[in-house]
């Protein structure tokens, strides 16, 4: 075999595999372990989890680790070992009305049944750069837990520990619909929801599809065109009525028990609803709010919040803008598809190249 | 008692079937060779290389039917314990089983399929006496096929031994608004299949 | 629970050609529809495999459920057998199924291939994967699927037609190169895959069966044996190939292959290369002639 660019193309690959691997360990720093990664850096491994599809703190912070912390790198392993893993069953609907609560907000109305909980957020934090955090001891983190542990005035102060009942905290868009200011809640079973992962969808996808959609989609992405959207390439001016992020319970019909359910545990998920512009339904004489909706795994309100509005934004009956096209939004939004081809552009291409060479020159009237 | 058949392998069993049903609807009229499979408890009067074909290609996010379902309830729960697949009507279903030798209304009422979606159309499993490259290799009735279209180096002749000629004709009415329209498999007890597609001309010599 | 609990037992098992029996089965029944609708999509779900999207995933999964132990495998990209990732997609195949792999596309019965087909035309006995990035060729017109997807049903093909007019009577000819429309069984217009024209010849009344895989689009097409593969063009303008009258190449001395511009690295000078490498080294290992007719 005279072609040397066989042999040539697998060293160069493995040379370059030994080589991402050098410059992640060459430092003087110790290694970085999966925990600490899940520890200290929360909300990029929600942003992997949420991406990648795959719920599971331990392997999106180990994907980080393999990735050097690209989370675009990272979501795509997470992705990947997705697809390897065996389907079991479907879970009951999460319901997030009995989510316990570690952060809840409304934008609507300045108090709420069950009150503004600020929770942990960097909203009002000022944008300084703290340069103690270059020196941060083990000591000095042990001494920061233990004296936030003994500030607050019961074990039940600790987030995550906190039993806040979930029944506290109604949901804002109930009040809105019991005034009938938001159309009712669909009467009847929807169904089961599609599974974008395992079946081949069509547009125009059904909502539970979309939502699948933006609910793994690339954060960067979803802002991008939520932002056009409340900028002025669309009408929706959106409302928080209600952002809540908290532990929720994930059951499973019982294997054998009819009728009954099995808690498997809880899962952190970013919800957030929106009230947008009037509309006047289909049939209906009066008008309503109409109402966004955005969910994603871990604490990420930033894609919780555009999901919400670009949902909102497909529902437009005559869309005119890019948010409003649900084949705009949900073809350009994934991050594994995107950055995929994006990167696929760095293959060769000099047969086509050579093609498109061919078609100028000839254009051209110069030959060789 | 129903037995759930383990004489074929999920692995090699399928991707050499497939391989042949890929090749025999590729290459219409083409008799080939599917694997041997050993199955211990068919039904009487199944026939076995059937459930080859639908091991092959059924699982929960489809379903299958029986032409004369009615007179074949033994079938039906055979084939759901074997196949881990849903039973739906014949209107309804993906893979069709049917009894080559005698016509089913049933051929007649199988999804055709959308213009936007010609791919959702149903495919038929006719089980004859023989699916045969030349009628010289058997005695009894044939019914000579000659078929033209893509797949096909000019003509393709096949003989099949046990086909009812409705199905034929029942075929072309069903195939004449392309691309809506059926695709079929004949089968044999030998393992011996061929594939006519939807864009087959068929004629009967 | 504890960190350790959540490693795997024994090591991550590949099932045979990666991909589990539920994939392939859904890429096995779709691909049987296409077979029977020469020219059309037919979607399949395409689940996340290990290699990114856009880098021949579709490809990889028609290979995938059709490999068998017994397969003999040719991996090209841009005609090249040793193309960087054409090396990886072969690494992956055989690392799943132990297959034996050839460079010569004689011996192949299952030939992956990224943009080209090979010098030799292909046989009964062989089924060629092409890896597609954009399945659709009336995206030259349209953005949207759903629109496409009428057009298709319908047979509207008027906009594509004005399109390639625009294009000749803006340029002189179209200027269209790679992945030239065409029309198939005088029905669907399809998109060849990025193949050069110089290719598209061999779709037309093969052989061998041609399936087409897009990963990302999530769709798949076939081109049966024995089926009409015409690019589509106007009768006073026909359709024409890559020029390379006066060219050989420097290793062979082919003069009616499809040529690769190269330029030395040392000298910068520039010469030709056959782009397919593999019928390249058997001309010059002596194990085939070089046609003497020039290209059909």
């Amino acid at each position: 075999m005279g072609y040397v660019a066989v042999q040539g193309g697998i060293t160069a690959i493995e040379n370059s595999q030994k080589l991402n691997r050098y410059l992640r360990l060459r430092g003087s720093s110790a290694p970085v372990s999966v925990a600490q990664i899940m520890d200290q850096m929360g909300p990029l491994v929600d942003r992997v989890m949420s991406e990648g599809g795959l719920y599971s703190p331990f392997h999106a912070a180990l994907a980080l680790k393999q990735a050097s912390g690209d989370p675009l790198e990272a979501s795509f392993l997470l992705r990947a070992y997705r697809s390897t893993l065996r389907r079991m069953v479907d879970s009951l609907p999460v319901r997030t009305d009995g989510m316990r609560i570690l952060r809840r907000i409304s934008s609507a109305f300045k108090t709420i049944p069950g009150g503004q909980v600020l929770g942990s957020t960097s909203d009002y934090e000022q944008r300084i750069l703290d340069f103690s955090l270059a020196e941060e001891t083990e000591e000095a983190q042990r001494a920061a837990v233990r004296a936030f542990a003994a500030s607050v005035a019961t074990a039940a102060g600790l987030p995550d520990a906190a039993p806040l009942e979930p029944e506290r905290f109604r949901k804002v868009v109930s009040n809105l619909r019991e005034q009938g200011l938001v159309a009712p809640s669909p009467l009847g079973d929807p169904g089961p929801p599609t599974d974008i992962t395992q079946e081949s969808t069509a547009f125009p996808l059904d909502r539970s599809g979309r939502l699948q959609m933006l609910a793994r989609a690339e954060t960067g992405g979803v802002l991008a065109l939520a932002y056009s959207s409340m900028r002025g390439y669309g009408s929706v001016h959106p409302t928080v009525a209600e952002l809540r992020v908290g532990r929720a319970q994930v059951r499973i019909p019982h294997p054998f028990r009819k009728g009954e359910a099995v808690a498997l545990g809880s899962i952190v998920v970013t919800e957030v609803e929106i009230v947008a512009s009037v509309q006047r339904l289909e049939g209906e004489e009066t008008p309503t709010f109409s109402l966004g909706y955005g969910a994603c795994f871990g604490h990420n309100e930033v894609k919780a919040i555009s999901t919400a509005v670009l949902d909102r934004a497909m529902k437009s009956p005559s869309p005119k803008d890019p948010a409003e096209d649900q084949e705009f939004v949900l073809l350009h939004t994934d991050g594994i598809e995107s950055s995929g081809f994006c990167s696929h552009f760095k293959l060769p291409h000099y047969v086509t190249f050579q093609a498109d060479l061919d078609r100028l020159r000839d254009m051209r009237g110069d030959r060789e | 008692m129903i037995l759930r058949e383990v004489g074929f392998d999920e692995v090699f069993d399928s991707q050499a079937t497939f391989r042949v049903l890929l090749d025999s609807m590729s290459r219409p009229g083409k008799v080939s060779q599917m694997p041997r499979s050993t199955y211990r408890a068919p039904p009487r009067g199944f026939c076995p290389p059937a459930l080859s074909i639908l091991k092959t290609l059924c699982d929960h996010r489809v379903s299958f039917s029986i032409g004369g379902a009615h007179a074949r309830a033994e079938w039906i729960r055979y084939l759901e314990v074997n196949l881990a697949t849903p039973f739906k009507i014949v209107e309804n279903a993906a893979y069709v089983l049917f009894d080559g030798g005698a016509y089913d209304g049933g051929f007649a009422r199988m999804n055709r399929g959308s213009l936007e979606f010609p791919e959702s159309s149903a495919t038929a499993l006719l089980c004859v006496m023989g699916v045969l490259q030349d009628s010289d290799d058997t005695e009894g009735p044939v019914c000579d096929l000659v078929l033209t279209g893509p797949g096909v180096k000019d003509k393709a002749r096949l003989s099949v031994a046990g086909l009812d000629p409705a199905y034929a004709a029942e075929r072309q009415k069903a195939n004449r608004h392309f691309p809506l329209g059926v695709d079929l498999f004949l089968v044999d007890a030998e393992r011996r299949v061929a594939g006519i597609p939807r864009t087959s001309t068929v004629e009967i010599a | 629970m504890t960190l350790q609990d959540l490693l795997p037992a024994r090591g991550f098992q590949y099932n045979f050609a990666f991909i589990d029996e539920g994939a392939k089965r859904e890429v096995r029944r779709a691909l049987l529809k296409a077979v029977a609708l020469p020219g059309h999509q037919v979607p399949f779900a395409s689940p996340e495999l290990p290699i990114a999207r856009g880098w021949g995933t579709g490809g990889l999964q028609v290979t995938m459920s059709l490999i068998g132990p017994n397969d003999v495998l040719k991996i090209i990209d841009q005609g090249c057998d040793g193309s960087v990732n054409a090396v990886n997609l072969r690494k992956l195949l055989v690392a799943t199924t132990g297959v034996r792999t050839t460079f010569d596309s004689r011996e192949a019965t299952l030939m992956q291939s990224r943009h080209r087909l090979p010098e030799i035309p292909m046989t009964e006995g062989q089924i060629a994967v092409l890896q597609v990035p954009l399945p659709e060729p009336l995206r030259l017109v349209e953005p949207s699927e759903v629109e496409t997807r009428r057009m298709h049903a319908e047979g509207d093909y008027a906009r594509m037609w004005v399109s390639l007019y625009e294009d000749v009577v803006q340029n002189g000819s179209v200027s269209l190169s790679w992945g030239y429309p065409c029309r198939v069984n005088d029905s669907y217009i399809m998109s060849p895959s990025p193949l050069p024209r110089w290719d598209l010849h061999m779709l037309h009344q093969a052989e061998h069966l041609t399936l087409l895989g897009a990963g990302r689009e999530k769709r798949v097409y076939a081109v049966p044996p024995h089926t009409s593969v015409r690019p589509l063009e106007f009768d006073d303008l026909p359709f024409t190939v890559e020029n390379f009258a006066g060219l050989s190449c420097v290793r062979c001395g082919s003069t009616d292959t499809f040529l690769d511009e190269i330029y030395d690295e040392e000298t910068g000078k520039s010469f030709r290369v056959c782009s397919d490498s593999g019928y390249c080294d058997l001309v010059r290992e002596g194990k085939i002639r070089v046609r003497s007719a020039a290209h059909a």
